[in-house]
């Protein structure tokens, strides 16, 4: 059974989910390479902004993929009034379950494609003796990240209905925007009080705003 | 288990202007019982209550010996049932379709599938989405059947459908049912093709079961009478009175329901005289039961 809801799930997002990955591999060179280009003197420097950066995007990307996978099949069952979910001969709550797998298991494909990309990337460029890179752990934030994301967007649509998804994915977007904002313009920290309480320990989106670095100390 | 089907005292309000109000219905196993009714009158929405995709507000449930909703997976298991709209995924083909359906259900037979889909000329490759009403709805029939289900619940399952397609479907579920001994509840406002194939029968009218019995006496039992000198005051007749209505004269036209032949012995009692009785065909029968509903439906409800 889990087999087939996967699949389903996995050819409603396929597309989506390419392109993602595709983005997740694309990331990391093209950032690092803008960024220790416009360092070209002060070349560690420039690896870590760039490693910086490539954390915001990874960010921004671990949103789509869990809206994305989240959406999707609430979207087709919605789209029938429930009603085939609903004369299946399983529970309403067994069923949920196995959406939300097969949507969980559906987010290691960009996962590891930042792994890797994280791998190729680390290995093409020369990186000082202070510094290490870290494509590991830096998947294992993105797909964490990407999980409590898609956690929030799920229970929302499934709890609350589609227009309780619509707002949560809105609210998410518009914190995400705050973050975006801070980071770039250097605001110092977070300027919104519930903002503050939800991205720091023991809030659920405190990877958000943790250090995302590819190459770091 | 003699009843597939038992519902008491069902109560559900949906909204200002509709609601079922105390229903009491029995479908019994082995049976083929038609569910008819006009266009809104509650069969889809009791339908859904019978399978649990809607919550009763009162009353009791129970379908192949299972209390809906508590153990409504359980029977799930073992009906079949196809809506009254596709309500399938749209991107998936049908043979994608057919796989996610049988993982959900452990007694799916995928060779009668197979046999099915020849049978419909289904191309296991075609886009849900791009199948034609007929096609659709020969896959959801295919969907219903593949199981071995012990109750199909078919909610207007040919309805906007040609001719050829709709017997193709009738004949693959009467096929069905002689060789399994499967209970049927089909709903639909086609009463002839009711009449071709149910042996039960309930009306339903604006929320409210009206009649319900076998179909024969369904049948011969609802009697258009001509009648002269009958009595102002009825009484209380042997059969129950649906309709009175005056003709030329002093002829009045009634319609009856358990008519017998020794009831002519009342009229001659009361003074009356039985000049014609005519026979009914279904439609005229449900036609005149749903306008004695009506008739006998208190002001404001």
């Amino acid at each position: 059974m889990f087999r087939q809801v996967l699949y389903v799930q996995w050819k409603w997002a396929r597309l989506e989910l390419i392109v993602c990955a595709i983005a997740a591999f694309l990331i990391p060179p093209v950032v690092m390479n803008v960024f220790i280009g416009q360092y070209d003197t002060y070349y560690t420097r420039g690896l870590l902004t760039g490693s910086a950066a490539t954390g915001v995007f990874y960010v921004a990307l671990a949103l789509v993929v869990a809206v994305t996978l989240a959406a999707r099949p609430w979207n087709a069952d919605a789209a029938l009034n429930h009603a085939y979910a609903l004369s299946l001969p399983v529970s309403w709550s067994e069923f949920t379950r196995y959406r939300f797998l097969a949507g969980a298991v559906l987010l290691v494909v960009p996962a590891l494609t930042v792994w890797l990309s994280g791998i190729v990337t680390a290995g093409s460029i020369t990186i000082p003796p202070t510094l290490q890179a870290y494509p590991a752990s830096l998947a294992i934030r993105f797909l964490l990240m990407a999980l409590v994301l898609y956690s929030a967007v799920f229970a929302l649509q499934y709890v609350a209905g589609k227009r309780a998804a619509k707002l949560g994915a809105w609210v998410l977007v518009l914190l995400l925007v705050v973050e975006v904002v801070v980071q770039l313009f250097h605001l110092g920290d977070p300027f919104v009080p519930t903002w503050k309480l939800l991205t720091s320990w023991p809030g659920p989106f405190r990877l958000l705003t943790a250090r995302w670095m590819l190459i770091d100390v | 288990m003699s009843d597939a089907v038992l519902v008491r005292n069902l109560d559900y309000r949906a909204g200002k202007e509709f609601a079922i109000r105390d229903l009491a219905m029995t479908v019994p196993a082995g049976s083929v019982y038609g569910f008819l009714g006009p266009n809104g009158s509650g069969k889809t929405t009791t339908i859904q209550l019978l399978l649990g995709m809607r919550r009763a507000d009162a009353g009791t449930v129970s379908v192949l010996g299972h209390d809906v909703p508590a153990g409504v997976h359980k029977a799930l298991a073992r009906i079949g049932y196809v809506p009254e709209r596709l309500h399938l995924y749209p991107t998936l083909t049908v043979e994608e379709t057919l796989r996610y359906h049988a993982a959900f259900y452990p007694d799916w037979d995928t060779a009668r599938a197979e046999q099915l889909r020849r049978e419909f000329a289904l191309r296991a490759e075609q886009a849900v989405e791009r199948l034609s009403k007929g096609e659709a709805g020969k896959l959801m029939m295919l969907l219903a059947l593949a199981h071995t289900p012990e109750l199909l619940v078919l909610d207007e399952p040919t309805d906007g459908l040609d001719p050829v397609v709709r017997r193709d479907m009738l004949n693959a579920l009467l096929e069905y049912v002689s060789a399994r001994h499967a209970t049927v509840l089909i709903s639909s406002h086609l009463v002839h093709e009711q009449e071709r194939i149910c042996d039960h029968v309930g009306v339903m009218d604006d929320g409210r079961l009206v009649a319900e019995m076998p179909m024969h006496a369904f049948r011969s039992g609802i009697k258009r009478l001509r009648i002269t000198g009958a009595p102002r005051d009825a009484g209380s007749p042997p059969f129950t009175l649906l309709t009175r209505g005056l003709r030329a004269g002093r002829e009045e036209e009634w319609v009856v329901r358990g008519w017998q032949t020794e009831m002519h012995d009342w009229f001659t009692r009361v003074g009356g005289e039985v000049r014609e009785v005519i026979d009914l065909d279904l439609e005229e029968s449900f036609v005149e039961l749903l306008r004695a509903a009506r008739k006998s439906e208190p002001e404001g409800n």
